[in-house]
Formats: C-alpha cells, structure tokens, sequence
C-alpha cells in the first residue's frame, strides 16, 4: 500500500516538473497566436538616445506584468524601436511662449520563437510635457493593455 | 490514504511548476548591495555617484563590474536655455532629462528603472541625478 502511493507520488512529480519545463514560460508557440502573456520575458534592444533605458523605466513605472531582461538569449519576446526628438526653435519659445519638445516614437515587439510581431505602437507628441519620458509611458500604457486584454 | 497522498502530490507538484516561472525578481536590489555604475554620456554617472552618496542610499558603489551585484546604466540630456528663452521668458535655466536602470548582474533581470524631466532644472544635471537617487532610497526602503 505504502509502495503504491510512493509510486504515485514519483509519477504525478515527475510528470509535474516534466510539463513545466516544456511548457515555455509565455506559453506561446503558435506562429499565428499574438498574445504576450504576463509574466513574459522581455529584452528591449538597445536604442539610439536612450530610449531603451526609457523605455525600462516607463514599464517599471506603469507596472506592466512582464520580466524586463538584460540578455536577449533569456528572453522570450524582443523590444525594437525608433525615436525622435525636435526642440523648440526661437520662434515656438517667442511666440508660443514654450520650450516644450515634439516627441515620436514607435516600437513593435517580436515573439523570439516564431519570429512573429505580436505588437507595434507609434506615438508622436506635439509640446510632450516631459519629453521622451511621456513618449516612453505612452508606450508602457498601451503595451500593458494589450497584455491585460490578451 | 492513498486518495489524500495524491491531492497532496499533485498540488506540490503544481506549485513547484508555478512558482518556478515567477520567481521574484527584486531579491538582489536590497540595502547594501554592491552596484557598478558604468559610464553615462556627459559623465552623469559622476553625478550619480555624487547623488547617490549626499542621499545616504545604502548601496556600495564599486568600481569593477566583476566584484558587482548590480549594474546600473543610464543616459542624460540637457538642453540649455537660448537666447530667446533668456531674453523673452527671462530663464537661463536649463531642461533636463535623465533615465537609470538597474540591472542584477546574476538573473540579468531589470530590477530597477527610473526617468525624469526637469524643466527650468535649478541645479542642472545635479537635480535629475538626484531624483534618481531618491527614487532608489524609497525603492531599497520598500524591500526592508
């Protein structure tokens, strides 16, 4: 009776740990199937200015549920973007009275394992009250929601 | 017997599947913890070291990655007040902007990122520095 339930206890274990170390950690692997689970691993590439690090923030700040990594062989899905940055000139300060930066930015995320994009956003911010940081947030936002909807 | 033998089995086992796809990844960035801070453009990393040590943030700067825990980089920029800011808004301050992040250098995990954005900055790069550097005081204070 003993033995049996050992046994028991070894096979659902064993067949436990088995399932989980298949199952990959986002849970993807169809080509066709979009979703960015939460709890993803995400490695956002390095980008010109930066952006990257703000990017990082925004996420940490905006909570969105995924795993921010710094080697892109641990990580399950990968960030690229592009940004861009035009200061006000003499004539936006004189007459308009600000010093406030136009901002845009775009980013898509690809699934590493299927090479899938399963995300792209764009964001161009006339007189962005904080900069690349409000680009970069504008970004997290709607990155989360796309997680939270699924 | 054997019926309860296995409900336990099963969830040990299922816990033991969970738990391993999210394991916590704010352990390394506690009160004490060595950080290399590696060089920033316009040497803000100067300016964070600086920050870092006049608001009493207990971590231990050093200078070599490999006797590190933590990483921390990040990127800095100024722009500074023109003439027709001089001139029209009477303003000779600068706008600055600055982001960190803060890697564990063992998981490779980011365990830490902050931005800010200082319009009119009374102290230049020393004020966003200093931001970043509050802002990672509270962060240690919440893992106490």
């Amino acid at each position: 009776m003993l033995q049996r339930t050992l046994v028991s206890v070894v096979v659902v274990l064993s067949s436990a740990t088995l399932w989980s170390s298949q199952t990959p950690s986002n849970g993807v692997r169809d080509e066709s199937d979009t979703r960015i689970q939460a709890a993803a691993r995400l490695y956002i590439a390095p980008i010109e200015g930066g952006y990257d690090i703000y990017l990082a923030a925004a996420m940490h700040k905006k909570e969105v549920p995924v795993v921010l990594v710094t080697d892109k062989s641990k990580a399950d899905f990968e960030l690229s973007g592009v940004t861009e940055s035009e200061k006000a000139g003499w004539a936006k300060t004189i007459f308009l009275a600000s010093t406030a930066t136009n901002e845009q930015a775009s980013i898509k995320i690809v699934n590493l394992k299927t090479g899938t994009i399963v995300f792209g956003y764009n964001v161009n911010k006339s007189n962005s009250a904080r900069g690349k940081q409000s680009s970069s947030e504008a970004c997290a936002k709607h990155l989360k929601e796309k997680i939270e909807a699924r | 017997m054997l019926r309860k033998a296995l409900l336990v089995a099963v969830s040990v086992g299922l816990m033991a599947a969970t738990g391993s796809a999210q394991s916590s990844n704010k352990t390394a960035l506690k009160p004490g913890a060595k950080v290399f801070i590696n060089s920033m453009p316009d040497s803000f990393d100067m300016f964070l070291k600086s920050a870092l040590s006049k608001k009493k943030v207990p971590l231990t700067i050093v200078d070599s990655k490999e006797k590190a825990d933590l990483e921390m980089t990040g990127t800095s920029e100024t722009q500074k007040a023109g003439a027709a800011k001089k001139i029209f808004m009477g303003s000779w301050q600068s706008d600055e902007q600055a982001t960190i992040s803060v890697a564990d250098l063992k998981s490779g995990e980011i365990v830490f990122a902050y931005s800010v954005n200082k319009k009119n900055s009374a102290h230049g790069k020393q004020s966003t520095a200093e931001a970043c550097a509050v802002h990672i005081k509270d962060e240690l204070e919440k893992t106490k």
